[in-house]
């Protein structure tokens, strides 16, 4: 069995019109590049939209790649770009995050499954509130667990902005969320 | 040397990526001994970590996913085989290389067929003087009008 061609060698010959190392390509990336999109939209049907615009961008740019990052560099790159373009295009407002008396009362139903999907809800809603770099800078670091030197090549920003952004989504978030945490925290201690 | 708070709390972000040098870890950990609202601030942080760390549903793209990145990429090619027609077409640098290659064209068609229309060395008075007022034109007027008289004089004849 021939061995499995390397990123570097799909996007070449993509680059040269071979559908099948695109195909290829998408295949093996689909994961990753849809995870990313869908955690950044929260929405499927965006998600795709996204992916799409994605994968199509590495159909037209292909032959730009030059090999002087990793291929998945330049994937997550194009991904973090067309993220943060179209949600500026979109000008979606975020949903207000519930009042703590309804987080509260989500606390006291009954089921984990239950209740960690509604903090995973409220995460969600609190990483909404956050700027777009900010986001994606947090996404990248915590959910795609990229390095901060992953994290600068593929924002295109020096590895102090990148501190500077996960200290400043951090910080932003712990503002959303704090509550939360306290509220939580009292219930505890009271019960 | 003292820590400022917000200092503290980017070290104690950096801290939490295993990113802060030791030296600064030992500042870090010396300013939190003294400063419950960092503390406080460093607690929340790792509860946030914690809950982000909680697994999320994997989703994958449905199938009609391939089908639109298909069709986006079969129209992306319909629209460069007809690129002639496109706006693109008239970017200046494609403007300029047609007009250059027209003018080269026009050079090449006069150098090639300046030869069938030159006129002979000695008939080019005449043909000039033809062109400029053919006295044929007054062949057919009428004796004794003044068209006629006017003819017969430039003919250098007499009245």
């Amino acid at each position: 069995m021939a061995p499995e061609k390397s990123d570097q060698e799909l996007i070449a010959l993509t680059a040269a019109g071979d559908q099948d190392a695109f195909a290829r390509l998408v295949r093996r990336h689909q994961g990753q590049v849809f995870q990313l999109a869908y955690r950044y939209s929260r929405d499927r049907q965006d998600a795709e939209e996204l992916a799409q615009e994605i994968f199509f961008k590495v159909w037209k740019y292909s032959r730009t790649f030059q090999g002087r990052s990793a291929f998945s560099t330049w994937l997550y790159r194009l991904a973090v770009n067309t993220c943060l373009n179209f949600r500026q295009k979109k000008k979606h407002t975020p949903e207000a995050l519930p009042i703590l008396a309804d987080v509260a009362a989500v606390a006291d139903a009954p089921g984990k499954e239950f209740i960690a999907r509604e903090r995973e809800r409220l995460l969600e809603q609190a990483l909404d509130g956050l700027p777009p770099r900010q986001k994606m800078a947090l996404l990248l670091a915590n959910f795609e667990e990229k390095s901060y030197e992953e994290i600068a090549a593929i924002m295109e920003v020096s590895i102090s902005a990148v501190e500077t952004l996960l200290f400043r989504a951090r910080r932003n978030l712990g503002k959303i969320l704090g509550p939360l945490k306290t509220k939580n925290a009292s219930r505890a201690q009271v019960s | 040397m003292k820590m400022h708070c917000k200092k503290a709390r980017k070290n104690i972000s950096l801290a939490l990526d295993a990113r802060l040098q030791s030296g600064a870890s030992e500042r870090l950990q010396a300013h939190l001994a003294r400063c419950p609202s960092c503390r406080e601030w460093q607690q929340e942080q790792k509860w946030l970590l914690e809950l982000m760390k909680t697994p999320q549903a994997v989703e994958q793209p449905s199938a009609s996913f391939y089908a639109g990145l298909r069709e986006r990429i079969d129209d992306s090619r319909g629209q460069r085989r007809f690129f002639i027609l496109s706006p693109s077409s008239f970017r200046p640098a494609l403007l300029r290389a047609a007009m250059a290659l027209i003018l080269v064209f026009s050079a090449l068609l006069g150098f090639f067929l300046s030869d069938r229309f030159e006129v002979p060395a000695d008939d080019r008075v005449a043909a000039d003087f033809s062109q400029t007022m053919n006295l044929n034109a007054f062949a057919d007027l009428p004796a004794e009008s003044f068209g006629e008289v006017y003819e017969r004089l430039l003919r250098g004849g007499s009245q």
